[in-house]
């Protein structure tokens, strides 16, 4: 992408530049009053996107339908609408009937969905012995193996970890530790490669590098 | 009666609702009626958002009458600029049926929206080192095994690692293929049981929180 030219584009160019400058004035000196504005800049437009794709939203998926004779999608909007009785205490427990729809519907979605990638695939995958592997893949498989039920006996809430439960408990939180150590070096790098795409864009719009 | 209907049938709504998403992925492959509640859910939630703006609003708009100190400036120049912004999406929409038509609202879009959104996430990454220095102190075992795993991710992705010793990707790479698996299969594993538990509680009505009973309604 080459430097723009259009007024506008540069003037857009140099308003997300100060903007960016405004928002890191915070970390890198103190809360200050352009970072303030900044922020509630950002929420407002945050909050205007949001309330736009709704519109759209709801036109595409309710409003058209039912102009176009599905006169049932005429319930949701009601439903939705029933949202808003929160705001009124004596009517606040109609809010309740949208509520069990969306939770309803999360719930339902939500535990069918764990039940097979998160549970039975990962047990089966857990004891599944590498077919006439090298003796690095026995090495890992038992690691896995070992390592997962392990760090699971350290979930097990309702017993005491003491007794039999006091070794396998103990090694499950150096198995979970490696795990959330590469956990937290991967995301400081992630969060090290955005900071870094911040950087490049200041000196892009500086036009110390190119675009 | 009262009980009934602001309650009981609430917890019965829920649990239909939940058995019906059930008897579709277990039974039945697809189902047209699961297929419409979903979307019937898709309405409501894109509905409910608009009860977060009247909040938000009410909420700037006491502090602007209140004139609370250091404050209210900023409280009025967000409703401004919400209404500013909102108004030409709501425009735009009108024109041509997507938010993205009008030339001002695009311009916030991709001016003012996304530079701040793509400065917001990384601030993270400033304070992401004294996070690096308190978890990566190895005061114990535990902070140290954090620490290894830690060091030899950061050095694998980091191209200064295979640049001191070639030895640092092999040994992460060791750590993202299966190092880690254990501690993430975990989580999973665990995870989804909660699901299920809290699921569950929800689906006989032990679990009421969200219905907003707890934070004092009726």
């Amino acid at each position: 992408m080459a430097y723009p030219t259009a007024p506008l584009e540069v003037l857009g160019l140099w308003t997300g530049w100060l903007l960016m400058l405004m928002i890191y004035s915070y970390p890198l000196y103190k809360e200050n009053i352009v970072f303030r504005w900044a922020e509630h800049t950002y929420i407002a437009v945050m909050l205007a996107v949001n309330l736009v794709m709704m519109v759209t939203n709801v036109n595409r998926i309710a409003i058209q339908p039912m102009l176009q004779g599905q006169i049932h999608y005429i319930i949701p909007i009601i439903l939705g609408l029933a949202m808003y009785t929160l705001l009124v205490a004596d009517y606040r427990w109609i809010s309740r009937y949208p509520i069990a729809v969306l939770v309803g519907a999360g719930f339902g979605l939500g535990m069918r969905g764990v039940l097979i990638p998160n549970l039975l695939d990962q047990v089966v995958s857990t004891i599944t012995p590498p077919a006439g592997g090298a003796a690095m893949d026995w090495f890992n498989f038992i690691y896995i193996a070992i390592g997962t039920i392990c760090a699971v006996s350290y979930f097990l809430l309702t017993y005491e970890h003491t007794g039999a439960l006091r070794y396998p408990t103990r090694l499950g939180r150096w198995f979970i530790m490696i795990g959330l150590g590469a956990y937290f070096g991967n995301t400081v790098l992630f969060r090290l490669s955005m900071l870094s795409g911040r950087a490049q864009f200041f000196l892009q719009v500086l036009k110390i590098i190119p675009m | 009666m009262s009980e009934v209907y602001k309650r009981e049938l609430v917890y019965l709504v829920t649990a239909v609702i939940t058995v019906i998403m059930f008897v579709e992925y277990f039974f039945l492959g697809t189902w047209q009626l699961a297929e419409t509640l979903r979307t019937y859910a898709t309405i409501i939630a894109n509905i409910a958002l608009g009860l977060g703006a009247i909040t938000l609003v009410v909420s700037h708009a006491k502090k602007i009458q209140r004139r609370a100190a250091g404050v209210w400036a900023f409280s009025a120049w967000l409703l401004i600029f919400l209404a500013i912004s909102f108004l030409s999406g709501l425009a735009g929409w009108a024109m041509t049926g997507s938010g993205q038509g009008n030339p001002m609202y695009d311009w916030f879009f991709r001016y003012v929206y996304t530079p701040l959104g793509q400065t917001l996430y990384p601030i993270t990454g400033f304070y992401i080192f004294s996070a690096c220095y308190r978890a990566f102190r190895a005061r114990n075992i535990d902070a140290a095994l954090l620490l290894i795993a830690g060091c030899f991710v950061i050095l694998t992705n980091a191209p200064v690692g295979g640049a001191i010793w070639g030895g640092f990707p092999i040994i992460g790479r060791w750590f993202l293929d299966y190092g880690q698996v254990p501690g993430m299969r975990t989580f999973l594993i665990v995870g989804a049981f909660g699901m299920l538990a809290y699921g569950f509680r929800a689906l006989l009505g032990r679990e009421r929180g969200f219905y907003g009973e707890v934070a004092g309604g009726e």
